[in-house]
């Protein structure tokens, strides 16, 4: 085919489109490119080589910790959250052929957010001190996530009734945002604004400690979800079709859900209620690279971590002293974007 | 389907808010008989008639009047855009208030009342007509779904901008917290004279139009065949909008639910006719909310809850009734 380089071996056989490949490689460089400056710029500007030595550890005491310490978590925590966003929106996507689903609107960010208000106000003590580990942090939002799209699903009943899914995530959004201030109010003030930074999405403050317990869970969920790419594929078919090919449905259904619940909850885990990554990324890879599943998978994540750390840095530059929450930008970007997907392009 | 529009469920309706209103005064964190409210209101002074009164009478009147408005504008909107999906809060009309007045407080730290609450009115009101105008760009423009998903949006927008200003000035968060949780305790009285002539205006607006909100629903050349000026309608209905919005926001902050659940459910009571239909969702509106109000202090007793917390509790599953009830799910 034209466009497309094939390598077959003895066992297997693949395909490169040559435009998705380059695509993917200039999108990576980009990242890499964001991630050098990001480490560079902020409050206190570094050179290029007390840069590279302060990602090593070798320059000075101060440039070490700047850089090392407080920029190089918080920036890869700004990947792992936006590539987690970004997958989760699509695999939502795929899996209700909603074409607008999405963790931030869906209110799966929202259940997440009520739980992990709880979390922090039942598990401190009088000096409000976790008397857990924070390791838990996660599994809790997986669990908030869970139940929020379990009773969405139930709600809706049917699953590609584009209409209600979008309307009841709306209502049941509103609901647990109004349930998280609550819990806010009735717990100690120090929960209150933990749980309010968190809720606008917030990756300063980030500390090796996080990086310590989201990467594995990060690592082993793409492997999982890479492994699992030609469910993406079967769902664009007609569902007879995929009972025709001796598919379960049901299977594949839940295997979708539970991996974009808990990309869900390793991105809003940490960094909080980041929204629109996952609504607006998947739109934009399927304009730029077409609807191949291995493709759109990398893209998606290469975009949102792009997208999310970029807000970051516009958060911590633009208006330096102070610091903008990411979560403020990112819907800055992508709600304008969306609006023009929307009214122009249809579905 | 047109229930029968008998004057008894108005009278039950009224006899209801009354009661909701006295429930009001003597339920709190300190609660009272009713003989102490008679004591109270003869003139004895102590400390019940102090709480009575000047705590708990201010708040027990406003409720009622916010929650009104806001139903009414409710049953405008939802008349107006012909989708019973939508509502002030819903596209994004109280957020545009709440943005407009923390950056009037930040640009003019020293700006009156008066003029704090043009900026909210007008703030509602330019949300509505973005929300208006963006609705009939584009495709899809009779899909009921519209308006909300394009309201959820521009919501969160506005509020991203409100959290941006936030965090650059946190003096002007701890004056406008005020704006941003609704709450209908310890209004002053100068907030008072400044809300509630918005509000009655709002009310005569739509009480002028009242004759020709029937004709509300039409597009423009039928309403033009009926002889009414359906752009002129649109209009005054959208401005009495705002004035009712713009004036809650200021009197109670944004209080959200209640003008897009009480239109469905007074339209099952009251019938479809807005004559009677009008009237009828600002007795309910007004009962929710002093309802809620009440709830407010015993949810997290002994903490209150900001009011507009539990319209949402209450109001939410109320609205995931009626869409899984009433609607077919494939529009």
């Amino acid at each position: 085919m034209k466009g497309q380089v094939i390598f077959r071996g003895a066992s297997f056989s693949l395909i490169f489109s040559v435009r998705a490949t380059l695509g993917l490689l200039l999108l990576t460089l980009l990242l890499l490119a964001s991630t050098v400056i990001s480490l560079r710029v902020g409050n206190e500007v570094f050179g290029w080589t007390d840069t590279f030595l302060g990602v090593l550890g070798e320059a000075d005491a101060f440039t070490n910790l700047i850089v090392q310490n407080l920029r190089l978590p918080r920036i890869l925590l700004a990947i792992i959250a936006g590539a987690s966003l970004a997958i989760a929106g699509l695999l939502l996507q795929n899996l209700t052929r909603v074409s607008l689903a999405s963790p931030s609107l869906l209110g799966t960010v929202d259940g997440a957010g009520f739980m992990v208000t709880l979390f922090l106000w039942w598990f401190s003590d009088a000096s409000n001190q976790l008397v857990v580990s924070i390791h838990w942090l996660p599994f809790v939002a997986f669990l908030g996530a869970v139940m929020s799209l379990t009773l969405l699903f139930a709600l809706v009943r049917r699953k590609s009734s584009m209409f209600r899914l979008i309307l009841l995530g709306i209502a049941l959004s509103g609901l647990f945002k109004a349930l998280t201030i609550l819990a806010m109010i009735k717990g100690p003030i120090s929960v209150a604004s933990q749980a309010q930074l968190w809720l606008v999405g917030y990756v300063n403050q980030t500390s090796w400690s996080e990086i310590q317990v989201l990467a594995p869970i990060f690592i082993s969920l793409m492997v999982l979800v890479i492994a699992a790419y030609r469910l993406l594929l079967v769902s664009n078919l007609h569902q007879d079709t995929i009972a025709g090919l001796g598919l379960s449905i049901n299977r594949q259904t839940l295997v979708l859900a539970l991996l974009s619940t808990a990309f869900t909850a390793t991105a809003v885990a940490f960094a909080g209620g980041i929204g629109f990554v996952g609504l607006v990324v998947p739109h934009l890879a399927r304009r730029l690279f077409g609807a191949h599943a291995l493709v759109l998978l990398f893209s998606c994540a290469v975009m949102g971590a792009l997208m999310v750390l970029l807000a970051d840095l516009a958060g911590r530059t633009l208006f330096s002293p102070y610091e903008v929450p990411t979560g403020v930008f990112t819907a800055l970007i992508g709600i304008p974007f969306f609006l023009y997907l929307y009214l122009f392009k249809g579905r | 389907m047109l229930p029968p529009s008998s004057p008894r469920r108005f009278y039950f309706a009224l006899i209801a808010l009354m009661v909701a209103f006295i429930t009001s005064l003597l339920l709190g964190y300190q609660s009272y008989g009713l003989y102490q409210l008679v004591q109270a209101f003869a003139g004895e002074v102590s400390e019940a008639s102090y709480i009575l009164l000047d705590l708990r009478l201010p708040r027990a009147i406003l409720a009622p009047v916010v929650g009104a408005a806001l139903a009414v504008a409710g049953v405008m909107l939802q008349s107006m855009t012909r989708n019973p999906l939508t509502s002030p809060d819903i596209i994004g009309m109280n957020s545009a208030a709440a943005l407009v007045v923390v950056v009037l407080l930040t640009v003019m730290p020293g700006i009156s009342l008066y003029w704090l609450n043009v900026g909210a009115i007008s703030g509602a009101g330019c949300a509505g007509l973005l929300v208006y105008l963006l609705a009939k760009i584009g495709h899809d423009k009779h899909s009921l779904l519209k308006l909300p998903l394009l309201g959820a949006v521009i919501t969160l927008f506005f509020s991203a901008m409100t959290q941006v200003i936030l965090t650059l000035d946190e003096a002007v968060l701890e004056k406008a917290l005020f704006w941003l949780a609704g709450s209908v305790t310890d209004r002053g009285y100068d907030l008072m004279q400044v809300g509630l002539p918005v509000i009655t205006l709002g009310f005569v607006l739509t009480a002028l139009c009242l004759r020709q909100m029937e004709l509300l629903h039409l597009d423009e050349s039928h309403a033009h065949s009926m002889g009414v000026n359906i752009k002129r309608l649109h209009n005054m209905v959208l401005l009495s909008v705002a004035l009712l919005v713009g004036g809650s926001v200021v009197l109670a902050g944004p209080i959200g639910f209640i003008g897009l659940v009480i239109p469905q459910f007074a339209k099952l009571v009251f019938g479809y006719r807005h004559r009677i239909l009008i009237p009828g969702a600002a007795l309910m509106g007004a009962l929710l909310l002093t309802l809620a109000d009440v709830l407010s202090r015993f949810v997290i007793y002994p903490q209150e809850a900001p009011v507009g917390v539990v319209t949402a509790i209450i109001g939410v599953p109320l609205f995931i009734y009626y869409v899984v009830h009433h609607t077919s799910g494939e529009v």
